[in-house]
């Protein structure tokens, strides 16, 4: 009789076992869309208010609105200089065609941090913004102090994800501020954040500054990202910057969504292309301050 | 049992709030713990394998939940080393902390292994670099917050001293 027991009592273990690997299987299988309904549903049901409640801490709320407008009043002005600036640099390289620019009117949206993501393998953060505020994949995401943070992965109704530049796949085109050298920013769990498709004999040196470069995609050109903190060549005569973020990956309490500029520039996301599933991420190293 | 099923996904919904808010907070030289993962341990070492493969499934899916991508794979993954965890349970001296901080080390790193691989149809290429850089240091972190979360899972559900092998 025990050796029964105890063979059914093993039967059963593994029938357990089986069930659920064949609902995560079949979980696994599913279209993208139907992931995303099923997880949206789930989190948004059960963990985003909480998150959010959490979050914003109790009390204080109407001194917090006044701040958080304060700081989207900041922000928008610190992107209008760059823009300015930008357009400054602009004008000094084609002084005959010297015009006086619209200021670019930028429309941002404000968003709270309220979670990490639950697997540790990745980096990206949950916000509370999501479709229902027009938040869309791709948008870029700025930080308090105005420099890139990085993108929106994945929108939910209420919430949506963030993925930062020290991550994979989130390449960005970048340009020099002071010598227009294009680039394109990557990040490496070597290096950090640096440069690569630099041309050859490029000038350039410490302390230039990174900033969108604008290439036909969503982000809108000349915002920081941050500076070429060093400089070398490789054995193949190839040269390798750098960069220091502006943004601090480490402490991000708020960002802002950007829209776009009313000109209508859209920027390009190079070497976006992205796994079905995440992948598991060694932690940041290299010139990064995450 | 009911009382303790429902202590059981109060525990897990709190590990996962404080997975997505805490972990981040306590990452050491980008390292987090893993705190669902702790309690589908802990769950394993006293229901045994059914009842770990079946924590391990609700954690998993809380954690896809309230992740960007890969709806499933921690479901799966979690379930598999839930389940292995709770075979070796009756193998093992569950009082013990040491015990306790060598299971988690040893199944961190064995999950976040299997999600390498998974992951990664190409995993196999840097499966090494990863478990160096990635995994175990991932997995000490989770090893060393063990003895804590642990004892505090336990407080919470309430297992008797002498633990029972009914699932849940």
């Amino acid at each position: 009789v025990p050796v029964l027991t105890d063979y059914l009592s093993r039967r059963g273990e593994i029938l357990v076992l089986v069930l659920v690997v064949v609902i995560s299987v079949t979980l696994m299988l599913l279209s993208s869309n139907d992931k995303v309904a099923v997880a949206g549903k789930i989190n948004d049901a059960a963990f985003t208010p909480f998150q959010i409640a959490l979050s914003r801490g109790g009390g204080l709320l109407e001194a917090k609105a006044e701040n958080d407008s304060l700081r989207f009043e900041l922000v928008k002005a610190s992107l209008h200089l760059m823009g300015m600036q930008e357009s400054e640099r602009e004008n000094e390289r084609l002084r005959s065609m010297l015009t006086l620019r619209e200021e670019p009117g930028w429309n941002l949206i404000a968003a709270r941090v309220v979670g990490h993501e639950a697997s540790r393998s990745s980096r990206e953060f949950k916000i509370d913004k999501g479709a229902r505020d027009d938040l869309r994949k791709n948008l870029a995401v700025v930080t308090l102090e105005g420099g890139l943070l990085g993108r929106v992965t994945k929108v939910g109704p209420h919430s949506a994800f963030v993925r930062p530049l020290c991550a994979r796949h989130c390449n960005v085109s970048v340009r020099l501020a002071r010598t227009r050298t294009e680039a394109i920013l990557e990040w490496s769990p070597e290096l950090g954040l640096n440069l690569t498709f630099l041309p050859f004999r490029a000038e350039f040196s410490k302390g230039d500054e990174v900033v969108t470069s604008g290439l036909g995609g969503v982000f809108p050109r000349g915002i920081l990202v941050g500076t070429v903190s060093n400089i070398e060549t490789l054995p193949d005569g190839t040269l390798r910057a750098l960069v220091d973020p502006k943004a601090r990956f480490d402490a991000v309490d708020e960002v802002f969504i950007v829209f776009g500029s009313p000109e209508g520039e859209e920027e390009e996301i190079l070497g976006d292309v992205e796994p079905s599933v995440a992948i598991p991420e060694p932690a940041p190293t290299g010139s990064g301050k995450s | 049992m009911m009382l303790r099923l429902l202590r059981f996904f109060l525990l897990l919904y709190v590990a996962v709030i404080l997975q997505t808010v805490l972990a981040g907070r306590l990452e050491v030289l980008g390292v987090r713990p893993d705190f669902p993962f702790l309690l589908v341990l802990i769950v394993a070492l006293h229901e045994g394998a059914a009842g770990g493969a079946l924590c391990g499934f609700f954690a998993g899916l809380f954690v896809d939940a309230n992740s960007a991508h890969a709806f499933g794979v921690s479901s799966l993954t979690n379930s598999i080393v839930g389940f292995l965890a709770g075979s070796l349970a009756d193998r093992l001296v569950r009082e013990s902390l040491l015990t306790r901080a060598i299971v988690a080390l040893v199944a961190t790193c064995l999950r976040d292994q299997m999600l390498v691989l998974m992951l990664q149809p190409w995993g196999f290429v840097n499966f090494f670099a990863m478990l160096v850089k990635s995994s175990l240091p991932g997995a000490l972190y989770t090893a060393i917050l063990s003895p804590l979360v642990m004892a505090l899972s336990e407080w919470g559900i309430r297992w008797d001293k002498e633990p029972s092998r009914a699932i849940l």
